[in-house]
């Protein structure tokens, strides 16, 4: 039984009740009794209604969306609720009938009221859509329009059971069909005094119901802020290469009549040619069990002289299918990007099939138009973003960002920062009702990013690994790098969180029914990223779970905290991003392979300008810092040139003034070498400068993250990659310091170095799976790879090793103790023999690589990067 | 479930024409090779070409050729195989059917009931191709044809050449044991292809004096059949010649014993060298256990697993085997073999010149050296800063040894 309320009435009850126990005096006056009797019945009732109101809205759940896509409609019928195991059971009923018992208001009525549907407003409180302007109703045309709620009055008996919406139709009046010829005629027929019984039936809804999520982004367009083009430009561009994205069904063969009827979701919507092929992939999917006992992973095509890579997903009886072409993303890449995607699908909605049956289709348009876009290379239409030489999609899968080192001290503000919002101490902001009531949320842990670099973080890592996968996904990182992201906000529910499954968790432990939701709010270049738990200790949320204003102001205080005058964080991010004299300096491949050509040989003849005093001495043409050389080296290979020979005498004149000088290219020695030193002092003057700073505290080790780089006398840093795909992150030269030694070469070098760690590493999951059984016989330990660079003449080479050595052998070697003996073991077959010469020593860079793959784990492993010059 | 199916289907009706499987792997069921048919086929429908799928495990990869017949390539269980592995497999098979039968013929088919029937000449050699690890010889995955060193080459070249020319023929070779000890120059020119095929050829018959097979050159004459006969002249030692319809095969039977009588000894050394297949003046370090040596350029390989005459079993044997082809195909096929992409800006090329791996058992170490490739298979007891300076010197003693051709 429902009672009219007005909403006024309501919010004083609960105001009220919360409060009454703390007004005592008040409670004296028996006029407050009476009051608050009334209150508390106002409550009970107020209580009711929510219960109704939410086992209406797990109904609605329960009944699940509908698309409403001009392509691709999906008719649910009672077979396919049987085929689809996965999805949640659904009622019989393709729409729900809501029946609701009105005591009308014939009070308002006048009598002059000629239409229905004034009739209906008057009485109660609902106005019905009116298709014409009310005169031709009888026209054929609209005899058969069903009768649409338009909207709901407020104050009137429906407004207050909150049961009719705008969209629902009315069917059946006092349970006789209505529609608009006898609408009037009903209406006047009703007997006053009498409660009148009205049927509603929901319609097919547009859109998310269950969950409520926001991505605001600039200009309310994912596409335009992070890439500069619409949704359709993107689109445009990416049918013309052969890329796709599908979910596909398996139909059962009886039901041909709609063609597109396997297709649930697919893009880009202008893509032809891959679409048609969409019975291979199924047959492929679903048949190659019966073959090989397993689904398939990926495939190979050739399409309009392309080779295609093609890459699945099963979910039950459905499939993911991704498809790009070969020539821009490897295949390994695309299956970084199909996990990713997956993963995020999965996190967001806890299902890949409900992703795709409840998602909004806006969003994942914009989502995959990003991916895709950063997958397959296109030109952002914005400043275009730097040329990374290294093709880091190939290594790092999307749940991985780059971290940034901050010092110390820096790195506790922003720690006590964070920890400040995690206490949740807002008391003062709260509003009284709220202040003694549980909470709404409670942060689970937060992090802080700065442009595209992940500077703290309280999260734990599986939660990082997420807030990383989805900033990385929407490109929202690539926006906060180049622009302030002030109008970025984004809430999400992390269902996959939400609704653990019982099963994995150890016996007997009841996890708490707590739902998890992502914030992040962005301010300036700074994205603050909160995870917030609603059940456990805080206050359980049901139904649509909406952002606390007061958290999104809480989190934009904390990151204007940032940007005090004590605290210049942007600052100081910017100081570590682009101040490479500090980090481990990297070289460039150009000045160690000369081109001896005559022309450029006078060149850098006539560059060698600035004489080499020992103060101003540049570091080596490597920029490396380094310990006294070894001279032995220099003087065995006879210099054709006179000027190199004076050098050789100047340098050999340093040596003299003690052990600790950055000698100038001390390294070893040889034409090229020193040709390249006077190529390289007259092309980046700034290392001189620099190397004024490092020559008096001669620092012998670079640390990268607390590790230390071991270096010895001569080597060339070209590029490193610490990987830590446990808690995603990664750490690389900053662009700035990659852009410094940029060239040809340099990308050539640094592109086989990627691939070669990407087969190494491919082959090292292959072989150390525990499911292999040849194992005993061909475990693989070490794996390196010598690349030789030679230019025309053979005159100037180097060489570069990369290397990867799995995690048991770790053990045997006793990794941690005999870094120099291992070195020495693995890269002394380099000096010892060939072109190279004897006194050579080798310096070597070991970076932990951490690799936790799902079914083992796996200690860190090394990687080791290499360079050595050679004659 | 761990083997290796071939089938081959004709291209228009999907019809299977034969089925080989190696490996312990249960027979496929008609409806899965036709699945395996019709997706294939409905790629092509739509204008695309499906050409290879894996899963986990498994790895399928489809060749159309000549628009007549469709092979499928299914292995399936450990052990990683890449795509161009299985590819190169399929284009092997395929010429060697056109080795045995003919392009013409293939490309045609009128009946493929009849077509079925006289296609089984082919399984032998077919069967050998599927076999890989079981193989003595490393030539299906090198692409190189495997020979034997033997300072008495030179020696024996002159008989073979008088020989050679008696059967009226420019195409003539030697083989000990399966391996090349010499060959006439028209020999060498045969792409790599057919000299891998006939090596592979060689395997696949049955012990016997002589014969008389016909077979089309897949790259010099696919349509033209020429013979090839085959005598033994000892044990293990063979002589080739592929000639036109004269001489017959009881004629140059009969010439044998005028030509190779005075040779009986040097043939009985050069029998000797096996399993070693090199000569004794070449030394190569204690812990080698196996290698392999190819030139690229000539398409000459020369392997060895039992380099000391150690009298291993043939289960050790076949470990060294295993894991040399397993080097091989990690190394090769997809770091060093790849495509070299050459940058147009700049002036060197960036390769890969070395790379060893270290195994729990054993290790190994690659190097490439101009048109010469070494694979060598040390124990474990090498130290790993020693490989590459005694791969180098192994190199060198063999490309530098005046007595023996590589």
């Amino acid at each position: 039984m429902l009672q009219s309320q007005s909403p006024d009435d309501r919010e004083n009850a609960a105001h009220h009740w919360l409060h009454c126990h703390e007004d005592e005096e008040q409670l004296a006056s028996s006029n407050e009794l009476r009051k608050k009797t009334k209150e508390i019945q106002k409550l009970l009732t107020e209580r009711n209604q929510k219960l109704r109101q939410e086992t209406k809205d797990s109904n609605d759940h329960d009944n699940g969306l509908e698309r409403l896509s001009v392509h691709m409609e999906r008719p649910r019928g009672e077979g396919e609720n049987k085929t689809n195991a996965m999805s949640r059971p659904r009622t019989d009923r393709d729409r729900q009938f809501k029946q609701i018992t009105f005591k009308p208001n014939y009070r308002s009525l006048t009598g002059n009221e000629s239409s229905g549907v004034e009739i209906c407003k008057k009485l109660f409180g609902i106005t019905i859509f009116e298709y014409s302007n009310g005169k031709s109703r009888l026209s054929n045309m609209t005899k058969d329009r069903k009768l649409v709620v338009q909207g709901v009055l407020e104050g009137s008996e429906s407004h207050a059971s909150g049961k009719i919406h705008r969209g629902d139709m009315l069917v059946r009046i006092n349970d006789v069909s209505v529609s608009w010829l006898n609408f009037t005629k009903l209406l006047c027929s009703l007997k006053k005094r009498e409660r009148v019984k009205l049927t509603f039936q929901s319609p097919r809804i547009v859109g998310p119901k269950s969950s409520y999520s926001v991505l605001q982004v600039p200009e309310a367009d994912l596409c335009l802020a992070v890439l500069g083009k619409r949704l359709s430009h993107i689109q445009s561009e990416l049918s013309q290469l052969n890329c796709a994205a599908m979910f596909l069904t398996l139909v059962p063969s009886e039901a041909e009549s709609n063609e597109m009827e396997d297709i649930i979701y697919a893009f880009p919507p202008g893509e032809e040619r891959l679409l048609s092929l969409r019975g291979l992939f199924i047959t492929l999917s679903s048949s190659l069990v019966d073959v090989v006992g397993q689904p398939a992973a990926c495939s190979r095509l050739e399409v309009n002289n392309g080779t295609v890579n093609v890459v699945y997903r099963q979910c039950g009886k459905d499939v993911f299918v991704l498809a790009m072409p070969e020539d821009r993303i490897s295949l390994g890449a695309l299956s970084n990007v199909m996990d990713g995607l997956y993963s995020l699908l999965v996190l967001l909605h806890s299902d890949l099939k409900r992703a795709f049956n409840e998602c909004e289709r806006t969003w994942l348009d914009k989502l995959l138009a990003v991916v895709f876009h950063q997958s397959l290379g296109l030109q952002s239409a914005l400043a275009p973003l730097p040329l990374l030489p290294l093709s880091e999609t190939a290594i790092t899968p999307c749940h991985v960002v780059k971290s940034l080192q901050l010092s110390s001290e820096n790195k506790l503000i922003c720690d006590e920062i964070l920890s400040e919002t995690e206490s949740m101490d807002f008391d003062d902001y709260l509003e009284q009702k709220d202040l003694f009531a549980r909470r709404k949320y409670t942060v689970n842990g937060t992090c802080l990013f700065y442009k595209d670099y992940l500077v703290c973080s309280h999260l734990a890592e599986d939660l990082q690994r997420d807030v990383n996968l989805y900033l990385n996904c929407h490109g929202l990182l690539i926006l906060s790098s180049r622009q302030h992201v002030d109008q970025v906000m984004v809430w999400q529910e992390l269902k996959s969180r939400s609704e653990q499954d019982v099963t994995s968790l150890p016996a007997g432990y009841q996890p708490c029914d707590s739902r998890f939701f992502l914030m992040v709010i962005g301010v300036r270049n700074y994205y603050l990223c909160v995870v917030l738990e609603a059940g456990s200790c805080s206050a359980r949320v049901e139904g649509q779970a909406r952002p606390l204003s007061l958290m999104l102001d809480q989190g934009r205080a904390t990151l204007s905290q940032l940007e005090t005058r004590e605290v210049h964080m942007a600052a100081c991010c910017e100081d570590s991003l682009t101040n490479t004299a500090s980090s481990v300096s990297l070289a460039c491949a150009d000045h160690l392979v000369t081109v001896t050509t005559p022309r450029n040989r006078s060149a850098s003849r006539g560059a060698h300008r600035p004489p080499l005093t020992p103060t101003k001495s540049t570091d080596n043409a490597y920029r490396g810092r380094s310990k006294s050389r070894d001279r032995l080296a220099a003087e065995e290979d006879k210099a054709d040139d006179s000027s190199n020979t004076s050098v050789m005498r100047r340098q050999g004149s340093k040596l003299s003034y003690g052990s600790n000088d950055s000698a100038g290219s001390g390294s070893s020695a040889g034409p090229p070498k020193s040709k390249s030193s006077r190529m390289s002092s007259a092309a980046d003057v700034s290392s001189i400068t620099r190397s004024l700073s490092v020559m008096q505290i001669e620092m012998p080790h670079d640390f990268v993250r607390g590790e230390r780089l071991s270096r010895g006398r001569e080597n060339t840093l070209f590029t490193y990659v610490h990987l830590d795909f446990g808690e995603g992150v990664l750490i690389s030269p900053t662009d700035t310091e990659l852009k410094e030694v940029h060239s040809a070469l340099q990308a050539d070098v640094l592109h086989h170095f990627c691939q070669a760690c990407e087969n190494m590493r491919s082959q090292f999951i292959a072989k150390v799976s525990p499911g292999n059984l040849s194992l005993a016989l061909l475990c693989v330990l070490f794996l390196l790879l010598f690349f030789e660079c030679l230019n025309e003449d053979n005159k100037g080479h180097f060489c570069s090793v990369c290397f990867l050595m799995a995690p048991g052998a770790s053990d045997k070697i006793k990794l941690k103790k005999n870094i120099l003996k291992l070195t020495a073991d693995t890269m002394t077959p380099f000096i010892h023999a060939g072109p190279f010469s004897i006194q050579q020593s080798f310096q070597i860079h070991i970076i932990p690589f951490c690799n936790l793959t799902k079914e083992i784990q796996l200690k860190p492993s090394e990687m080791v990067t290499y360079c050595q010059r050679a004659k | 479930m761990d083997g290796l199916y071939l089938i081959c289907v004709t291209s228009g009706s999907g019809l299977p024409v034969f089925t080989r499987s190696v490996g312990n792997v249960k027979q496929l069921p008609f409806p899965v090779i036709g699945s395996l048919n019709a997706v294939h086929m409905f790629a092509a429908n739509h204008e695309a070409e499906l050409k290879s799928t894996a899963t986990e495990d498994a790895r399928i990869v489809w060749k159309e050729f000549h628009d007549s017949l469709v092979l499928i390539a299914v292995h399936c269980g450990n052990g990683r195989v890449v795509d161009c592995e299985l590819e190169r497999l399929l284009d092997r098979t395929w010429a060697a059917m056109v080795l045995l039968y003919g392009l013409e013929e293939l490309r045609q088919i009128r009946n493929v009931e009849r077509f079925k029937r006289e296609i089984k000449v082919c399984h032998p050699l077919i069967d050998t191709l599927l076999r890989r690890v079981e193989l003595p010889v490393f030539s299906d995955v090198t692409g190189a044809v495997e020979g034997v060193l033997a300072s008495e080459a030179t020696a024996l070249q002159n008989f073979l050449e008088a020989f050679v020319e008696a059967a009226d023929t420019p195409y003539g070779c030697l083989l000990s044991h399966g391996r090349l000890v010499g060959a006439t120059a028209k020999w060498w020119d045969l792409s790599a292809t057919e000299l891998v095929l006939l090596s592979l050829l060689g395997l696949s018959f049955s012990p016997c004096s002589c014969r008389d097979v016909p077979i089309y050159l897949p790259d010099k004459s696919p349509t033209v059949p020429h013979r090839l006969m085959t005598f033994k002249l000892m044990a293990h030692v063979e002589v080739w010649v592929i000639c036109g319809p004269t001489p017959s095969l009881s004629q140059l039977e009969m010439e044998i014993a005028r030509f190779w009588v005075a040779a009986v000894d040097t043939l009985h050394q050069v029998r000797q060298i096996h399993p070693r297949n090199f000569p004794a003046s070449i030394d190569v370090d204690n812990n080698i256990l196996g290698f392999i040596l190819i030139n690229a350029a000539t398409h000459h390989s020369v392997t060895s697993v039992d380099v000391r005459r150690e009298g291993k079993d043939s289960g050790e044997l076949r470990g060294r085997r295993e894991a040399l082809r397993e080097f091989y195909g990690s190394v090769w096929d997809s770091q060093m073999g790849g495509p070299v992409t050459e940058e147009a800006s700049t002036d060197v090329k960036h390769t890969i010149t070395d790379s060893y791996t270290v195994y729990s058992s054993h290790k190994c170490y690659a190097h490439i050296c101009g048109n010469y490739q070494i694979f060598v298979l040390f124990s474990s007891k090498i130290p790993t800063y020693a490989m590459r300076n005694v791969c180098k010197k192994t190199l060198d003693a063999f490309v530098k040894d005046k007595s023996v051709m590589i």
